[in-house]
């Protein structure tokens, strides 16, 4: 077991540390490092540039960790009318997933566009994805057949909102350096996300690189974000506050307005 | 002018909010009603995921009907003694129909039941509604009287003990009569995870007898607590009021609201009871179709009314 476990570490240290020297060797630069979320976030322009290897082509995954929650709701026919007959949550799957390419992904093997998530199927999120049912008995992990419907239909959501996409031509390579620009949609997650380069020329992957970036809150965004997941009652309160001054505020200003013009019209009609 | 909603995480137009909200004030100040109805289908279209559309929605509710209480009460439209006898009895209602749901979805088929029996609900109202107004607009050369003729309902509760005279509505009513209603409208409310407006209005104008104008204000006045109570529960539950939202919401629906009550007061009873009802049929008729057309994809966000 000790044997085991020294492998498995010695492997994780070499693999981390080729990454890092790939990482050095390519050059690789992901710009900029820290995506801020304000009042006035509008989506975010992503930079990805790097030096290419011997001439190999550019594939680029853009992932956010594996937490993304999903409800989605199925109907079916109960009599005459269509019902919602099975309400579900999706897990275990990134919220933003983009692929970039500088060569088609029809240059790849079925296996390698398997093996990196690099395919226009977006299939490695039907393998991690668990679907939960909601049922009066408690929530049932349904099975992967069942899953299939659920996981394509979040995935149509997600690029529906710009979160997931495939651009094969997005990458452009000149001399040896490749550089693409990524338009980060205003509903990203807001956590760490991945991106990860392969290098891949005949059909074999010569080097891969890694890079992260943060998506974070911030202002008033990130403080009211906190208080309505941390201190929900205390939001609840404040928001009920807020509605009954401004309501107050604008009945109020209106009844001003009226007795001013009225107390106008008077002044009229006396002289 | 796009600014980010914090709770709903997605970038929108501060002004399209504010004219929707403005839209739904409007029909809040004239008939009474929250609004919930229409608004969170409107922010749901816009992308707004469902839940935070349904809580952010109950927050500026609290806003339109406190401005729209105002409003009428400076035209003494609003029966507070009334109105706080009904609440009382919603609120008890409110509890004792969250627990039915429990019962009745444990016996299987309740959204089937609830929405059939809830598409029925608003034809009767709607069709009853607008053919009395009709009628009444109708006759109005020989018969004056804005206020429907005496129901056997009505009698009915006239008969109950602890009767009061309500100077505001000018009716004499029993308190068990109006507790009662007030419970139904709550359990009603609580069944069909709505404000209890579109059920309120008709209830007093048809099985009270308070006159149309009266009753919308006593209507309005009643939704703040109602809008309280489910603003509250969803922020410590849920989590997905967006306050950000909801305040740019409503301060396009208080000002709607004022203007829907100025424009109330000139509007004959009759006309705002017609209004009211097309609107009540063409919310049935959509859920009608809804319910037997088949949607475009089977599975979608779920969440919402």
């Amino acid at each position: 077991m000790k044997r085991l476990t020294s492998i498995v570490l010695g492997l994780i240290l070499i693999l981390s540390f080729t990454s890092q020297v790939m990482a050095d060797e390519t050059q690789l630069t992901v710009s900029p490092e820290k995506v801020e979320v304000g009042l006035r976030f509008q989506g975010a322009t992503l930079n990805i540039s790097g030096i290419v290897p011997d001439d190999a082509g550019v594939y680029i995954k853009v992932l956010s960790p594996n937490d993304a929650i999903l409800d989605l709701s199925k109907k079916g026919k109960v009599s005459l009318f269509w019902m919602n007959v099975e309400n579900t949550s999706v897990t275990k799957v990134p919220k933003l997933y983009q692929i970039l390419s500088s060569r088609p992904l029809a240059d790849l093997t079925e296996d390698q566009k398997k093996a990196l998530g690099i395919d226009q199927d977006f299939s490695t999120v039907y393998q991690t994805a668990e679907v939960t049912k909601h049922s009066d008995s408690g929530p049932v992990r349904l099975e992967t057949s069942e899953a299939k419907d659920f996981v394509s239909s979040m995935i149509s959501i997600f690029k529906k909102g710009g979160l997931y996409s495939l651009n094969e031509s997005a990458v452009k390579v000149q001399n040896d350096r490749f550089e693409t620009s990524l338009e980060l949609p205003a509903n990203i997650p807001q956590e760490e996300c991945v991106v990860t380069v392969y290098f891949i020329k005949d059909e074999k992957i010569i080097g891969t690189s890694r890079k992260t970036f943060n998506v974070e809150t911030v202002g008033i965004v990130k403080w009211l974000n906190n208080m309505a997941i941390y201190e929900g009652p205390f939001y609840g309160f404040m928001s009920v506050m807020i509605a009954l001054i401004v309501g107050s505020v604008i009945a109020f200003l209106f009844i001003f307005f009226d007795n001013r013009k009225k107390a106008r019209l008077h002044a009229r009609t006396c002289t | 002018m796009d600014i980010f909603f914090p709770i709903a995480r997605m970038p929108i137009s501060i002004f399209a909010i504010l004219g929707m909200g403005g839209l739904v004030g409007l029909l809040s100040g004239l008939f009474g009603v929250g609004g919930g109805f229409l608004l969170t289908p409107l922010l749901m279209w816009m992308g707004i995921p469902p839940a935070v559309a349904v809580a952010s929605d109950t927050n500026q509710i609290v806003a339109a009907s406190v401005s729209g209480t105002i409003a009428h009460s400076r035209n003494k439209n609003v029966d507070f003694k009334l109105g706080f006898i009904i609440l009382v009895g919603s609120l008890v209602g409110g509890s004792f129909g969250t627990a039915l749901v429990k019962v009745l979805r444990s016996l299987g088929n309740f959204d089937f039941v609830l929405k059939s029996t809830y598409v029925v609900m608003l034809l009767f109202v709607g069709a009853f509604m607008f053919l009395e107004s009709i009628n009444t607009l109708r006759k109005k050369g020989q018969n004056n009287s804005a206020v429907p003729k005496e129901s056997k309902a009505m009698r009915f509760m006239n008969k109950l003990p602890i009767k009061i005279h309500f100077e505001v509505s000018g009716i004499d009513c029993s308190v068990i009569s109006l507790f009662l209603l007030g419970l139904l409208i709550g359990i009603l409310a609580a069944l069909m995870g709505v404000g209890g407006g579109f059920i309120m209005l008709p209830v007093m104008i048809y099985l009270l007898g308070i006159p149309t104008i009266k009753a919308v204000g006593t209507s309005v006045f009643v939704i703040i607590f109602t809008a309280i109570n489910v603003t509250l529960a969803q922020s410590t539950l849920n989590h997905t009021v967006d306050v950000v939202l909801a305040i740019v919401l409503l301060i396009g629906s208080s000002i709607g609201a004022q203007f829907g009550a100025r424009i109330g007061k000139r509007l004959p009873a009759e006309q705002l009871r017609v209004i009211f009802s097309v609107i009540v049929l063409a919310v049935m008729l959509k859920m009608f179709f809804d319910l037997v057309l088949q949607p475009s994809s089977l599975i979608s966000l779920g969440g919402g009314h």
